[in-house]
């Protein structure tokens, strides 16, 4: 999934001293925005709202921001992000004539276009947003886009672009001064993640501050150290994607010195560490709720300390064709000495692009036969049908997978359908009719998963029928008649590809056939097809 | 020697009664799928020419009236005994100016009692249903085309359906029916006389209810004119039957005896030198039975028969040469030139409507060389 504008990261500093703890005289505030809805041409986002939220959790769990100063928007209009403004101005306003100083922190996921983030239907220019968050009287403000070409909102006033990754906030602590960050350029797209359930920049942004990003082991993030983990995280994630390489920007005009701390893992009461001699693409997934925490390259050298919610977690770890399965329960390090380990396929890419694109299927489906001009042509000719009058035979399919949900393909077929006879009377000779049909179609297919490995599909195709039928004559002669038309196919049912077997898999489901490609001499036509159970193997790579 | 003459009638009117289809099939080849070179097997060209064309496949022929007057025809042996509701379907291909006629000969005797005409068609299945009233012994079905236009029969399906559904169909009324059909009142027979004597047989005279037959001719055997009739009775001339013709008199015979078959000896007694009167020919079945019948010589297949002696086979002269008529005969001894001419085969089976074998047995009014 694409986000048609990206997320910026507009950090204002103002005088800005080091980020204050929930304890501190610096009060911090933050308003999250986020909108799955999509604009004029654009489709719904899956995940920004869900982004919205994950970010609210761990700027209360690991960013010292209290839950009364944390206001988390979705389903947004433009007025009811300009009222949430005002309010954030007026609190912050209150702070300032008390003489206390406050951080305001505004993240935004969602569709974006170059000159206005899109809610719905409605728009909201960057312009307006840029005076509006500015003119709150913050001492320090944030601005964190996650939309696409979000980079074009960091057209701020007086700010510097950073030439790229290596840009360092350190020399700008103590100053004032304004800073976006962006999880695209001006001119990229911004990408979801079926696998992570996220955007790549949100993700990453969030193992960053979970503790991933904490490169010099202080048990804090800074907005420096998050920039660099964002950036270097992302990008290697959507480096195979189909869309590209996604590059976050850090744009900021800081006056000052000082580190300026995004989050405070250290002080997390439960975390799961990576030790220093672990490497590997390593996962760290919520046992319950089925959700992937964080997905990060671990380099060997030095320990990484991820802050978690209290709760039971299972890491893995990819190596090389290794993979380590560690269970944790609250939190701890991880021992690859006690975690299991497997051969794995190195099929898999680091987050980007689908886990695997292609998919091959071999099927069997078995059904009745349907009833027309031409079987009645039969009947009246004193043909009877087969006892058992089943139609089976078997399919190739392959697959290619262009969204999330959808695979498109084609396919090739071949089916054999009830036969018919008749004895002449008065004599032994017999006629035997043998049909069989061929099918090569272009195939679409949506698909959901439904938790467990388990997906639901729908699917349609359309091609050409190739039908043929063999008589075998009273004079023991075989008379062979072929005729084409079209095919088409509507199916649903049931994929399950477990991940222990990589790749391989199992669909069951239904199927309604329908091509009338099999004809006689005297007009009469025959639609093969009906109602088919199908059975299929897959392999997926 | 009129008993046993009149038993092998009695076998054959009620063989004849019997009827025969094929898994209701009253005709045989419905489909015409049946050809032999360029003409079909079961079906008899009356005229005309016909060809082999395809119908719904190239492998399902239909037959093709080519010219302005062809008929083809198959005699069948549905009788009375199974059923006098009969439903026809026919699939056909026919230009609107062709005319296209089914007639009905009740007996097969050459009499069309029912003709209808066939319309024009493309392929669309028609279905009638005809009441024949009994009693019948066969239908003879003849399919004809009149003029121009094309003609393509594909299918017509006969089959015994329920009386019911034929109740509001006006009955088909055999025309007088020739000596061997079976009858209910005289009125039925062309002869006027339909004897109980011989279970209801058509036949020109009987013995046994004195009928006189004109001076030089008896009331003796008279060979069937169909495969669906039987024998009977009528007034044949006297001494007039060869050897190994079939009898009911000693005087019907040339050699003045009569063993239901024109004979030269009834027992070994009437042999000279000692030798034994046999059946000239008999073919043994597989359970032991004959299925032939043969006349009764002297010394059969002995060659001992000087030139001269009447003989009924080579093997029975000594010069291995017995000079006369070819004999052919059916299962049931009736004389015969082609398979047509003998009964069909009383069996409900794929054979019930093929007609018994023509065999040829032996030589009919031979003499030694």
């Amino acid at each position: 999934m694409i986000r048609p504008l990206v997320p910026l990261v507009a950090l204002a500093l103002v005088a800005a001293p080091a980020v204050a703890r929930a304890d501190d005289p610096v009060a911090t505030y933050a308003l999250i925005v986020g909108s799955n809805a999509g604009g004029p041409g654009q489709a719904d986002l899956r995940f920004a709202e869900d982004d919205a939220r994950n970010v609210a959790t761990v700027l209360g769990e690991l960013g010292g921001v209290t839950p009364a100063a944390i206001d988390v928007v979705v389903h947004p209009t433009p007025d009811l992000v300009r009222d949430r403004i005002t309010k954030l101005g007026e609190r912050v306003a209150a702070d300032a004539a008390a003489g206390r100083q406050s951080r305001v922190i505004f993240y935004y996921s969602g569709h974006a276009r170059a000159s206005a983030i899109d809610l719905g239907g409605d728009q909201l220019p960057l312009e307006e947003l840029r005076q509006r968050l500015f003119a709150v009287p913050a001492t320090l403000t944030v601005v964190v886009l996650d939309a696409c070409q979000s980079g074009a909102f960091s057209r701020v006033k007086g700010a510097a672009p950073a030439a790229d990754f290596s840009f360092s906030s350190r020399e700008h602590l103590d100053a004032s001064g304004v800073a976006v960050l962006a999880s695209s350029s001006g001119s990229e797209l911004s990408q979801e993640s079926e696998q992570l359930r996220s955007s790549y920049f949100t993700h990453n942004l969030l193992v960053g501050l979970r503790g991933a990003g904490d490169e010099n082991g202080d048990g804090q993030v800074s907005l420096d150290e998050a920039y660099r983990y964002a950036y270097h995280q992302t990008l290697l994630a959507t480096a195979e994607t189909a869309v590209g390489g996604q590059h976050v920007t850090f744009e900021a005009d800081l006056k000052g010195h000082g580190e300026v701390a995004l989050s405070f893992p250290r002080a997390a009461t439960s975390a799961i560490i990576l030790p220093a001699k672990l490497e590997g693409q390593t996962l760290v997934e919520n046992k319950h709720a089925h959700t992937v925490v964080a997905e990060t390259y671990k380099a060997k050298g030095a320990p990484v300390r991820i802050a978690v919610a209290p709760g039971e977690y299972e890491v893995l770890v990819r190596h090389g064709d290794q993979l380590s399965r560690c269970e944790l329960g609250g939190g701890g390090e991880v021992d690859l000495e006690r975690c299991s380990t497997e051969s794995v396929r190195a099929t898999a890419t680091k987050g980007g692009g689908f886990e695997r694109p292609t998919r091959i299927e071999i099927s069997m489906f078995v059904g009745g036969d349907s009833s027309d001009g031409y079987t009645d042509n039969l009947t009246a000719f004193g043909y009877s049908q087969d006892f058992l009058a089943l139609a089976g035979g078997l399919s190739l399919t392959g697959l290619r997978q262009v969204t999330p949900r959808w695979w498109a393909g084609g396919l090739l077929a071949a089916e054999s359908l009830p036969g018919w006879s008749r004895t002449v009377a008065g004599s032994t000779a017999t006629q035997e009719l043998s049909l069989s049909t061929y099918t090569i179609a272009a195939v679409a297919r949506a698909e959901q998963p439904i938790g467990g490995g388990v997906s639901l599909y729908a699917q349609l195709a359309a091609g050409l029928g190739i039908g043929h039928t063999d008589l075998k004559g009273a004079d023991n002669m075989t008379y062979g008649h072929t005729t084409e038309g079209p095919a088409f196919s509507v199916g649903a049912g049931f994929h399950f590809e477990p991940r222990i077997f990589r790749g391989v898999g199992a669909s069951v489901g239904w199927q309604y056939d329908y091509a009338p490609d099999i004809k006689d001499l005297i007009g009469d036509t025959h639609a093969a097809g009906g109602i088919r159970a199908s059975w299929s193997l897959t392999y997926g790579f | 020697m009129k008993s046993k003459f009149a038993s092998l009638l009695l076998l054959a009117a009620a063989a004849s009664q019997l009827g025969s289809t094929d898994c209701g099939q009253v005709l045989r080849d419905p489909g015409f799928d049946l050809w032999c070179g360029d003409s079909l097997c079961a079906w008899q060209l009356e005229r005309g020419n016909i060809a082999r064309v395809p119908t719904w496949d190239a492998g399902d022929p239909g037959v093709s009236f080519v010219g302005d007057d062809v008929a083809i025809a198959q005699l069948s042996p549905v009788t009375s005994a199974d059923g006098t509701c009969i439903k026809y379907q026919m699939i056909t291909n026919i230009d609107d100016n062709a005319t296209v006629w089914l007639n009905i000969d009740v007996e097969g005797d050459g009499s069309f009692e029912y003709k209808q005409q066939v319309g024009a068609s493309t392929w669309q299945p028609v279905a009638y249903h005809l009441y024949v009233q009994a009693p019948f012994d066969g239908i003879q079905f003849e399919l004809a085309k009149t003029g121009p236009g094309n003609a393509v029969f594909a299918q017509i399906q006969v089959t015994i359906d329920d009386d019911a559904n034929c109740s509001s169909q006006r009955p088909i009324i055999a025309a007088p029916r020739p000596d061997g059909a079976v009858c209910g009142v005289d009125s039925d027979c062309r002869s006027s006389l339909c004897s109980a004597s011989q279970y209801g047989i058509c036949e020109s005279c009987d013995s046994t209810l004195g009928t006189v037959c004109p001076s030089g001719q008896v009331c003796g055997y008279e060979s069937p004119t169909s495969s669906v009739l039987a024998a009977s009775y009528a007034c044949v001339a006297d001494g007039a039957k060869q050897l190994a013709e079939n009898c009911v008199l000693d005087e019907e015979c040339a050699t003045g005896i009569c063993n239901g078959v024109c004979s030269t000896c009834i027992t070994s007694a009437g042999c000279p030198n000692g030798e034994t009167c046999g059946q000239a020919w008999t073919t043994p079945n597989a359970d032991g039975t004959v299925r032939s019948i043969g006349p009764s010589v002297c010394a059969p297949n002995s060659s001992l028969q000087v030139a001269g002696a009447p003989c009924a086979s080579d093997d029975d002269c000594a010069s291995s040469s017995c000079v006369g008529t070819v004999r052919s005969q059916c299962d049931d001894g009736r004389a015969c030139a082609t398979a047509a001419d003998c009964p069909f085969d009383t069996e409900p089976n794929e054979n019930g409507l093929q007609n018994g074998p023509c065999n040829t047995v032996g030589v009919q009014g031979g003499s030694c060389q």
